[in-house]
C-alpha cells in the first residue's frame, strides 16, 4: 500500500462523521417551517404590490388628473417664490445701515432707491462784466461749494 | 439517439423533479429526504462545523426550491443540487476566511463519540484505539490546512467516493484539474498524518 492510499484510507474514516436520523428529521421540519414563512412573506409582499397597483390605477383616472396637476403646479410656484425672494435685511452689514440718509432696510448692492437720495441745490452767481464773480449771498448756504481758485483771487 | 445521450445515465430523479416543478410539495420533500445526508456530508467536511452546515443546507434547499422552475434537466438533479451546495459552501468559506482565521474551537469534536467511527477505527488497528480523539483532531486539522478548493475535491473523492468526471461537472473544471488538485492535496495531507499511516 503506497503513501497516497494510506492517506486516503485515513481520510475515508471521516465518512462516519454523520449525525443520526433524528437530526435529519428535525432538519426537514425546520426546512418546512422556513418554506412556509417564506411563502407567507412573499404572499404579503405580493398583496402590498397589488394594492399599490390598484391605488396607482385609481390615481391615474382622468377625474384625478386636473386637481392633482393644479395642486402640483401651485406647490411648484410656492416653492419657487420661497426660493427666489431673498431676505436682504438679515444679510445687510451694520455699517451700511448706519450711513446718513440710508435706511437700515436699504439693499446692500450699492444701488440706492430714490427715496434715500440726498439732493442739494447749487446756485452759482454769474461773473460780472469785468470777469469777477460777485460774493455769494450769506443765505445761499452753499459757500463750501464755491470754486477754490476763484475765492483765492478774491483774497 | 446520439452517442452522448446513450452514454448519459437516465436521471433517477426525473419523475420527482417533474412533479416538484408542477408544485407537488411531497415530491420536493422526497428529494430533500434523499439528498440531505449526502449534502450534509459534503458541506460538513468542507466547513467542519455542524451549525454552519445546518444553516448552509437550509439555504441550499430553499434556493433549489426557488430555482427548480429554471432547472432544465441538462444535467442530473444530483449534479445540479451538488453544484448549488458546493458553490454556496465555497462562498461561505470565503466570507468566513475574510472574517477571521479558522480556529480549532470551530472544529467539531463529536466524531470521537460516533459509534460507527469508533468501530471502524478499532477494527482497522486496535493499537490506535486509544488515539481516536487525537486521530480525529489531526484529521480535522489536516483538512483545514487544505485550501477550500482542494478540500472540496478531497471531500467529494475520498470521503464521498464520487468519480472524477462527476466532481469535474459539479465544480465546472476539467477532470485534469480535479486529478491535479487531488494529487497536491494528498501530498499535503501525508505530512500531517504521517504517524497514523503505519
Amino acid at each position: 500500500m503506497n503513501d497516497s492510499e494510506d492517506v486516503q484510507r485515513l481520510i475515508r474514516l471521516k465518512r462516519y462523521e454523520t449525525p443520526g436520523e433524528e437530526y435529519f428529521a428535525r432538519f426537514r421540519e425546520e426546512l418546512k417551517d422556513h418554506q412556509r414563512a417564506e411563502m407567507l412573506k412573499s404572499s404579503s409582499r405580493s398583496l402590498v404590490v397589488e394594492r399599490i397597483g390598484l391605488w396607482l390605477k385609481e390615481v391615474n383616472e382622468p377625474r384625478w388628473v386636473l386637481p392633482a396637476g393644479a395642486t402640483a403646479a401651485a406647490a411648484a410656484v410656492a416653492a419657487g417664490l420661497f426660493v427666489v425672494v431673498p431676505k436682504e435685511s438679515e444679510n445687510a452689514p451694520a455699517s451700511y445701515a448706519q450711513q446718513p440718509g440710508v435706511s437700515p432696510e436699504a439693499p446692500r448692492h450699492g444701488i440706492v432707491p430714490t427715496q434715500y437720495e440726498e439732493s442739494f441745490e447749487i446756485t452759482l452767481p454769474k461773473p460780472d462784466q469785468s470777469g469777477r464773480v460777485p460774493e455769494l449771498s450769506s443765505g445761499s448756504g452753499a459757500s463750501g461749494l464755491f470754486p477754490v481758485s476763484a475765492k483765492y483771487r478774491e483774497l | 439517439m446520439s452517442d452522448k445521450q446513450k452514454m448519459r445515465k437516465p436521471d433517477p430523479d426525473v419523475d420527482l423533479v417533474r412533479r416538484a416543478r408542477e408544485g407537488d410539495t411531497k415530491a420536493f420533500d422526497e428529494l430533500v429526504e434523499k439528498y440531505t445526508p449526502k449534502l450534509y456530508g459534503l458541506v460538513y467536511h468542507m466547513t467542519s462545523n455542524h451549525e454552519d452546515t445546518n444553516d448552509i443546507l437550509q439555504d441550499v434547499f430553499a434556493k433549489a426550491y426557488r430555482a427548480l422552475k429554471r432547472f432544465q434537466g441538462k444535467s442530473a438533479f444530483y449534479t445540479w443540487i451538488y453544484s448549488i451546495a458546493t458553490n454556496m459552501t465555497l462562498n461561505f468559506l470565503k466570507k468566513r476566511n475574510r472574517r477571521r482565521g479558522m480556529s480549532l474551537d470551530d472544529v467539531d469534536l463529536a466524531i470521537e463519540r460516533d459509534k460507527d467511527f469508533i468501530e471502524a477505527t478499532s477494527k482497522s488497528d486496535p493499537v490506535k484505539e486509544a488515539n481516536i480523539s487525537e486521530l480525529q483532531e489531526r484529521l480535522n486539522m489536516a483538512m483545514q490546512e487544505l485550501s477550500d478548493d482542494h478540500r472540496a475535491v478531497v471531500t467529494m473523492f475520498d470521503i464521498q467516493g464520487m468519480p472524477h468526471a462527476e466532481i469535474a461537472k459539479i465544480l465546472g473544471v476539467s477532470e485534469g484539474t480535479v486529478r491535479s488538485r487531488l494529487f497536491y492535496a494528498h501530498r499535503q495531507l501525508q505530512t500531517y498524518l504521517e504517524e497514523f499511516r503505519k
